[in-house]
């Protein structure tokens, strides 16, 4: 069996879907051979009036929300019935999302831009709030977003798995997808600008698993017609990037392992 | 281990005293008693967070579920005496700008 579809693990995900689109095949698997695998959605904070800035507001009209609470109800709906299928207890942590962060980003292109400063301090902090969570074990291995597509919510959650890396945890990156499938060139781009941050990668055959992640992915039933816009069936488009990514071992995941900051 | 006194004050007003981290094993316990303060009539809830060395998300999320609660009985959650730790998370996530802070009861 591959080393990373065993033992305890712990799959970091910025937003409720992020895990059982990107790599919900590897869950599955560990979940069916009993290493009790574990999710956590980190930016799944309550809103309340204040957090609503203008960027926030816009993105709300563009997404038709009318009512933001009946949307949390939903999306938390949906998580858990991926995480069932999956076979992961899930905990929502308590971030707000970036636009709903101040004014730090007012704009598209500053929410898939570099990371300011106050950010990276929030990382570090969320790499200590993941430490001292419920689910934490010593050698627990921890997967993070490789941060494809630059959304900065998950260059902040890869930035808490380096930070995690620099105290000695395994960390590994897994493919953001759909951004994955729908834009490869983006996968190249965020290799090329991590630099040494992260190692080879390492390939999970899924095998029958794939199953199980398409099942999981089709409980967001919110979210799978925006975010699978590009095509009129998402199972097809995720099974042949899969396969792809597998090449003669069938339809696998890939992973990057995490380097900590000063690593060689 | 975090411990919650409850104080009901004047009026409608309910006076939580929190000891110890407030984190992810902690806010399932703060949050029955807040729901308890809001069931008992309480809509002007202070949470006294002096004694509080250490808040993560989950914590700040149960305050902030608080807080809507107490809205909706036309009220409010008010802050007292945060420490540094539990002022810096809140200025990281920008929550500093939602909740009312006071400096004493």
């Amino acid at each position: 069996m591959n080393s990373l579809a065993s033992g305890p693990a712990l799959f970091i995900q910025p937003h409720y879907d992020d895990v059982p689109l990107s790599c919900g095949g590897t869950v599955a698997l560990l979940a069916e051979h009993g290493h009790e695998p574990r999710m956590v959605t980190v930016f799944a904070g309550e809103l309340v009036d204040e957090m609503v800035g203008p960027f926030a507001a816009w993105k709300h009209e563009r997404w038709k929300v009318t009512d933001a609470e009946q949307v949390l109800a939903v999306r938390r709906a949906e998580d858990a019935d991926a995480a069932r299928t999956l076979g992961a207890p899930v905990r929502w942590l308590g971030m707000p999302d970036a636009i709903y962060r101040g004014d730090r980003y007012k704009s598209d292109q500053e929410l898939f831009g570099p990371l300011i400063g106050e950010e990276i301090e929030l990382a570090i902090h969320l790499a200590e709030e993941i430490r001292h969570l419920p689910e934490w074990r010593e050698g627990i291995r921890v997967f993070v977003p490789l941060g494809v597509g630059s959304h900065v919510d998950h260059q902040l959650v890869f930035e808490a798995g380096r930070s995690l890396a620099g105290q000695g945890a395994q960390v590994y990156a897994y493919e953001d997808c759909p951004y994955a499938i729908h834009t490869p060139a983006g996968v190249t781009a965020r290799l090329a600008a991590l630099g040494g941050a992260v190692g080879e990668p390492v390939l999970v055959p899924i095998g029958d698993a794939l199953d199980k992640r398409l099942d999981a992915i089709a409980c967001y039933r919110s979210q799978v017609p925006v975010i699978f816009r590009f095509t009129a069936d998402f199972r097809s488009a995720v099974a042949e990037f899969a396969i792809r990514t597998g090449g003669a071992s069938g339809p696998a995941e890939r992973f990057w392992p995490v380097r900590p900051h000063g690593s060689p | 281990m975090m411990v919650v006194h409850v104080e009901r004050l004047a009026g409608a007003v309910a006076h939580l005293r929190l000891q110890g981290r407030l984190d992810a094993a902690a806010a399932p316990g703060l949050r029955a008693r807040l729901d308890g303060a809001l069931a008992g009539g309480a809509t002007q809830v202070l949470v006294d967070l002096s004694e509080v060395p250490f808040i993560d998300s989950t914590g700040l999320g149960v305050l902030v579920s608080g807080l809507k609660a107490a809205r909706r009985a036309d009220g409010n959650l008010r802050l007292v005496a945060p420490g540094p730790q539990v002022r810096r998370l809140m200025r990281l996530t920008a929550l500093d700008r939602v909740f009312t802070i006071l400096e004493t009861v």
